[in-house]
């Protein structure tokens, strides 16, 4: 009748090590595309891997620990840009027309890209990202990124499915404009 | 010849807007029937499948991002704090949840309170006849109470290390409340009202826990619950079982 009650051993310090050497570049970025600041997604992954030594007891043989951990992350780099610039307080501005058709861009398919023009595209979005606001560039990274579906951007980040949606069509706009500059340049 | 005026050009614009095709892209956030539509109209479309074969290939580039490498010092720094962290006897989290500890160790002694007088009623000298007969149902009492602290014992450990965010976390609450209600209606089935009592008692609160976030109305919830259980245990030591005065002992305690 109990037998829910004998939970599997919990991970171990050499098995946490292990999963922080392993990923630590996948979650720090994750957690820097989050905050947009090297101290905060620092603070963001420490605070992460602590909680997630905290609460290792609940965590589940049958998951998969590095996806638990990074989720951990997410929501840690969340709370610290909700700490730090008033993320959640963040009006969203309204579309001045929401039927705005985007750039027309030239069809990248035509023209694969080699791999040492992609790492130059990465630096390149990630400098575009930083110029967006919080809310369209949390909406981005968690959708585009890291694949979360629109009901969970909404608990998440505790606003509305429309807010959400309007925030990704204007981040996406956007990075499609800078990097259609980006394609023009020589 | 004048160019075409507003209502002419919209008519010409494809009526899939690119914040439709977006969706699509990601099969998030459309209809069934919406999706279908699109599905077809790309079909037919020629240059609707253009448009979404760029953005196809620019959300695919937009996917290149690079990984940046932790510093030295930060890597170093997190290292140090997991150690500490783990050469701690307690992690600081569990602090949050220190006050429930004392309330389910409570709740352990009203319900023994609630067996004592039951147990003293073996004892008494007018029962003794029917000793023989009640003493299978004890046993069965005694061990649905080791098994009920073993319950309360887990409990205990789900409440202090408890993350309502936490998808594994709550799921362990909903089985730790499904235990919940199975001893209550052992408890009612064993004839125990006041056990019953108590254990639905507790219900409500871890239920309420469970989709709780806010710091405010958490704390609330801690008071409203610390409010329940005082009462129980003010109310349980002093009234005997129901069921133990009324069919257990015919004669007055």
């Amino acid at each position: 009748m109990l037998n829910f009650f004998k939970r599997p051993k919990a991970p171990d310090l050499a098995i946490f090590e292990a999963q922080l050497a392993a990923h630590e570049r996948r979650w720090y970025s994750t957690c820097l595309r989050i905050t947009k600041d090297v101290g905060l997604a620092e603070d963001a992954l420490q605070e992460a891997m602590l909680k997630a030594w905290d609460k290792r007891a609940q965590f589940r043989a049958e998951a998969n620990i590095t996806t638990w951990i990074h989720q951990i992350a997410v929501r840690c780099a969340l709370d610290q840009l909700r700490r730090h610039r008033n993320f959640g307080e963040k009006s969203i501005p309204v579309l001045d027309d929401q039927n705005e058709a985007m750039v027309e861009l030239p069809d990248a398919c035509a023209d694969p890209i080699a791999n040492g023009v992609n790492r130059q595209l990465g630096a390149q979005l990630d400098s575009a990202l930083k110029q967006l606001s919080d809310l369209e560039r949390v909406c981005f990274v968690l959708k585009h990124l890291e694949g979360y579906s629109l009901h969970e951007l909404t608990q998440q980040l505790n606003t509305t499915l429309d807010s959400i949606k309007q925030a990704l069509f204007r981040a996406t706009r956007k990075l499609r404009v800078n990097l259609a500059h980006w394609q023009t340049e020589p | 010849m004048r160019p075409p005026n507003i209502e002419q050009r919209k008519i010409e614009q494809p009526q899939v807007s690119d914040a439709q095709l977006l969706c699509y892209y990601w099969n998030d956030g459309l209809s069934a029937l919406e999706f279908s539509q699109i599905s077809s109209r790309l079909l037919q479309d020629a240059a609707l499948a253009a448009r979404f074969a760029v953005l196809q290939a620019e959300l695919h580039q937009l996917k290149q991002t690079d990984e940046h490498a932790l510093s030295s010092a930060a890597a170093l720094r997190i290292r140090r704090a997991l150690a500490a962290r783990a050469a701690a006897p307690k992690p600081a989290a569990l602090a949050n949840w220190r006050w429930a500890a004392p309330l389910l160790a409570a709740s352990v002694v009203a319900i023994w309170f609630v067996f004592k007088p039951a147990a003293s009623l073996m004892q008494d000298t007018e029962l003794a006849g029917v000793v023989s007969a009640k003493a299978a149902d004890f046993a069965r009492k005694d061990q649905m109470l080791r098994a009920l602290q073993v319950h309360l014992s887990d409990s205990q450990i789900l409440l202090e290390n408890f993350n309502p965010d936490d998808a594994a976390s709550t799921e362990l609450l909903n089985e730790i409340i499904a235990q919940n209600q199975s001893f209550e209606r052992r408890a009612r089935a064993q004839g125990q009202g006041d056990l019953a009592r108590v254990l639905r008692a507790m219900e409500p609160v871890l239920r309420a826990l469970s989709n709780e976030r806010e710091g405010d109305l958490r704390d609330n919830l801690i008071e409203q619950f610390e409010f329940e259980a005082k009462s129980l245990q003010t109310k349980l030591p002093m009234r005997p079982s129901k069921q133990a005065s009324t069919q257990d002992a015919p004669t007055a305690i």
